[in-house]
């Protein structure tokens, strides 16, 4: 079957074709999930909104990209969301900012529990201090480096995912490693 | 020297995104989305079919009528209880006795 069948027997809502869909890109979407909120529960619970927006949505997909490329937007779009919920403490954080303060590295800003799955024991403590440092990136920045670092996509699926070109990828790659350096040099100053 | 070990600290912090090891979804996670998809779709075909929109405009009219009905009884009985105690209290009701 073709992508382009495969997409109209989504859009006439077969439960088949969904079933194929969840089939090859559950473990592709939680695992996109998973690199942003870093918790396997919510992950799950975030990947599960996806896959329901795609249900309730797939009508309005036009075909102008990749159906993949299309269904990991919709993942990243709602991992954002969920984690702009979680972040209670964004407000003081802007005002931090406005101030003039640098902004310190705060682990109480949900990754507090920190519990990724995939990280080992030895090495939890500063895998939250680098997702705590992710969150404080700008948020492009924080897309594309947490697409290519932590969900290990290519720099051209990520052009597909957050619509810009290869080299609008790079120089926001380039600028957010030298943004973390900074910040977790500040932390480690401390 | 203190630069260089803040340096190793910093890229020994990178180098934990490397050993990252894979996570596998819940092998129940599939079945909850799909069932989550298409019952959702079935109860709402259910509730279109039988509460058409003629039921609903006469449900909110029978509503509206039970309501009125009920604060047309409440003023009117409102407004009685206070005349009665209005004339009470200044002595103009017609069933005062006087005492001879």
């Amino acid at each position: 079957m073709n992508e382009l069948d495969f997409i109209n027997d989504l859009k006439r809502g077969s439960q088949k074709a969904f079933t194929i869909l969840l089939g090859e890109y559950e473990q592709k979407v939680f695992h996109t999930c998973l690199s942003f909120v870093a918790s396997k529960e919510d992950a799950e619970d975030v990947a599960q909104e996806v896959f329901l927006e795609v249900f309730k949505s797939i009508g309005k997909f036009k075909g102008e990209s990749k159906l993949s490329t299309w269904i990991y937007r919709v993942a990243t779009n709602k991992s954002l969301e969920f984690l702009r919920k979680k972040n209670t403490k964004k407000r003081f954080s802007f005002f931090s900012a406005i101030l003039g303060n640098e902004i310190p590295i705060d682990k109480t800003v949900y990754f507090s529990d920190f519990n990724h799955p995939g990280f080992l024991m030895e090495n939890k403590e500063k895998g939250a201090i680098l997702f705590s440092a992710i969150q404080q990136l700008p948020e492009q920045q924080r897309i594309v480096f947490t697409l290519h670092k932590v969900d290990g996509k290519s720099y051209q699926e990520i052009t597909g995912i957050v619509n810009k070109s290869l080299s609008s990828v790079e120089s926001l790659m380039h600028r957010a490693k030298k943004n973390l350096q900074e910040k977790l040099k500040n932390y480690y100053t401390k | 020297m203190k630069n260089k070990i803040i340096s190793e600290q910093i890229e020994n912090t990178f180098e934990v995104l490397s050993s990252i090891e894979k996570t596998t979804v819940s092998p129940f996670f599939k079945q909850r989305v799909l069932n989550k998809m298409f019952l959702k779709e079935e109860k709402s075909i259910v509730v279109k079919q039988w509460f058409t929109p003629s039921l609903q405009f006469e449900a909110i009219a029978l509503v509206l009528l039970i309501n009125a009905i009920s604060l047309f009884y409440v003023f009117k009985e409102n407004n009685s209880n206070t005349m009665d105690n209005f004339a009470k209290e200044y002595s103009l009701s017609s069933t005062n006795t006087f005492l001879n």
